[in-house]
């Protein structure tokens, strides 16, 4: 998955559209990435960067920023 | 050992005598945690326990420490917020703090689970088991007071009634602060089941992996768990083959969890629950199959039978179809910590009138609403449930709804929402007065520390809206 891919993708789980995502998007910053939107994109991370989810990608993962640089 | 007069302390010194080695929870055997309640027992001085354990298993052992020692305590959830905490303590004044390793430089005064010492025999008391704070509709905490008598009916009736043995494996999912916590935790001990705390945010977000991780027989939590196990697309068809019965309480249970539940494992059994805190956890069951459950609908799921011992009547309706939930016997509280006006409000003549208002359907009973949620409208009695029901109908999005200035507003969570068309659509399936003023739509619903939708906050947006 391209980097374009992944943020449309991102952007219908943080209910935010894709030209209005900023790198400072997270977890408990933006409004929508709440909870169920993390379970959301830790899922499509697993799916398409074969991402393990254990405590310390659950705790890494909570940032666009974060995730851009698995992504790149 | 007779389990029609033992209670949950007497069970697990009989389980630590009878199945020494087996694993109560985590790394702990039914021994080790008889021996630790019994010397953390030693140490508790006076009648008012606080548990304050961030570690799910230090508290189980804290709250039997307590009901050993013939105290009454009072569990919280460490990570509220600390002018929660602070109300609690002067509420409920503590003779005694029982914390974990990692909590002990919070209190003074305080007692660490850790010890252990021989087992013996629990002090005999009259003193209540325990007091649960719950938010109270205005945020202050209100401690409902659960007697020894009240929780040994409750745990007779849940450990021969839910199918829990000491084959079992069993979540416990809630925060112990949060009395459905009683159900898992001491019916699955009561019963020598090996018990599963949910504690790890892993567990917490991805709950279905650890029902397939842990094998576990009974998923016991609310109902909306199940929409977070819903979004793991990771899991499918029969991965939840270990699993016997869910059950269900707190919340009202929805078709779409059934959906949801049926559609993974068709031979699961789904129990659903009612009661308030103040009838020690819950008072009816019904139990549910892929077969039968749509037979069971009414907007949510009927809440079933009273259980044995308890009794159900509904009150102040148009009719015998309606009314406000009004429930009696042996699991009924003993009121509110301090609180003997409310005590005297609420409970009366051995009655507790819930607030919850109830419809029977086909011979079945279905929550409706909470009464301070029926407004007058017009002069017409208006359920503000109903609306919310009739949009989450129409848009499939939650919905809350206020009465302001003698007008309905509507709030939907969401931003894609053709207002016009919506209000349209409304209009075809309620009557005028029913109709919102406004809708507004809100990326998020405002919740309170509980989850659940904070009325207050939809008041005063409402103020700067209209």
């Amino acid at each position: 998955m391209k980097k374009d891919e992944f943020l449309i993708e991102f952007s219908k789980i943080i209910k935010v559209p894709v030209d209005q995502i900023t790198e400072n998007e997270a977890l408990g910053t933006t409004p929508s990435w709440d909870s169920f939107a993390q379970v959301e994109i830790l899922i499509l991370l697993e799916k398409e960067f074969e991402i393990e989810i254990d405590e310390n990608t659950m705790n890494w993962y909570i940032s666009l920023n974060r995730i851009l640089k698995l992504v790149n | 050992m007779n389990k029609e007069t033992s209670d949950i302390v007497d069970r697990i010194i009989y389980h630590a005598h009878n199945r020494p080695d087996k694993i109560a929870f985590g790394n702990f055997s039914y021994r080790q945690i008889a021996k630790k309640m019994c010397s953390l027992s030693l140490a508790i001085n006076g009648l008012r326990v606080l548990v304050a354990c961030e570690n799910r298993e230090e508290s189980y052992i804290g709250m039997l420490a307590s009901l050993h020692a013939g105290a009454t305590y009072a569990p919280v959830d460490v990570n509220a917020p600390e002018s929660r905490l602070n109300r609690i303590l002067d509420k409920f004044k503590p003779t005694d703090i029982i914390v974990g390793l990692k909590d002990q430089d919070r209190f003074e005064t305080v007692h660490r689970v850790g010890g252990e010492c021989r087992i013996s025999r629990q002090v005999v008391s009259d003193l209540p088991a325990y007091v649960i704070f719950t938010s109270g509709s205005t945020g202050e905490p209100k401690g409902v007071v659960i007697s020894r008598k009240a929780l040994n009916q409750f745990l007779r009736w849940s450990a021969s009634d839910l199918g829990i043995s000491h084959n079992s494996r069993v979540s416990q999912h809630p925060n112990v602060a949060f009395d459905l916590s009683v159900l898992d935790i001491y019916t699955g001990l009561y019963n020598g089941a090996q018990i599963f705390p949910i504690q790890s945010n892993l567990d917490k977000m991805f709950p279905g992996r650890c029902i397939q991780r842990n094998k576990l027989t009974h998923w016991i939590s609310v109902p909306s768990v199940v929409d977070l196990i819903a979004k793991d697309v990771s899991i499918k068809h029969n991965d939840f083959s270990t699993l016997e019965k869910m059950i269900f309480c707190g919340e009202p249970l929805l078709p779409r969890h059934l959906e949801y539940i049926y559609n993974l494992n068709e031979k699961l059994i789904v129990v659903n629950t009612y009661g308030p805190t103040e009838a020690t956890v819950c008072m009816t069951k019904l139990e549910l199959t892929s077969k039968d459950w749509q037979s069971k609908i009414n907007g949510s799921v009927a809440l079933g039978d009273a259980i044995p011992g308890m009794e159900i009547e509904l009150k102040d309706g148009r009719d015998n179809s309606e009314g406000e939930i009004v429930i009696s016997g042996g699991q009924i509280a003993e009121g509110y910590w301090l609180q003997p006006e409310l005590t005297n409000k609420l409970f009366v003549d051995n009655k507790y009138h819930t607030g919850d208002w109830a419809g029977i359907v086909d011979g079945e009973m279905y929550f409706k609403s909470r009464i301070d949620r029926q407004v007058k409208i017009q002069g017409n009695r208006v359920e503000l449930g109903d609306i919310e029901q009739c949009i989450y109908d129409l848009t499939k999005k939650a919905t809350a709804c206020i009465k302001h200035q003698d007008r309905i507003i509507a709030y939907i969570e969401g931003s894609e929402i053709n207002q016009t068309e919506l209000l349209n659509k409304i209009s075809e399936n309620t009557v005028e007065y029913m109709r919102p003023y406004k809708i507004i739509c809100l990326n998020d619903l405002p919740r309170n520390m509980n989850d659940k939708i904070d009325y207050n906050s939809l008041a005063a947006l409402a103020e700067e809206a209209v």
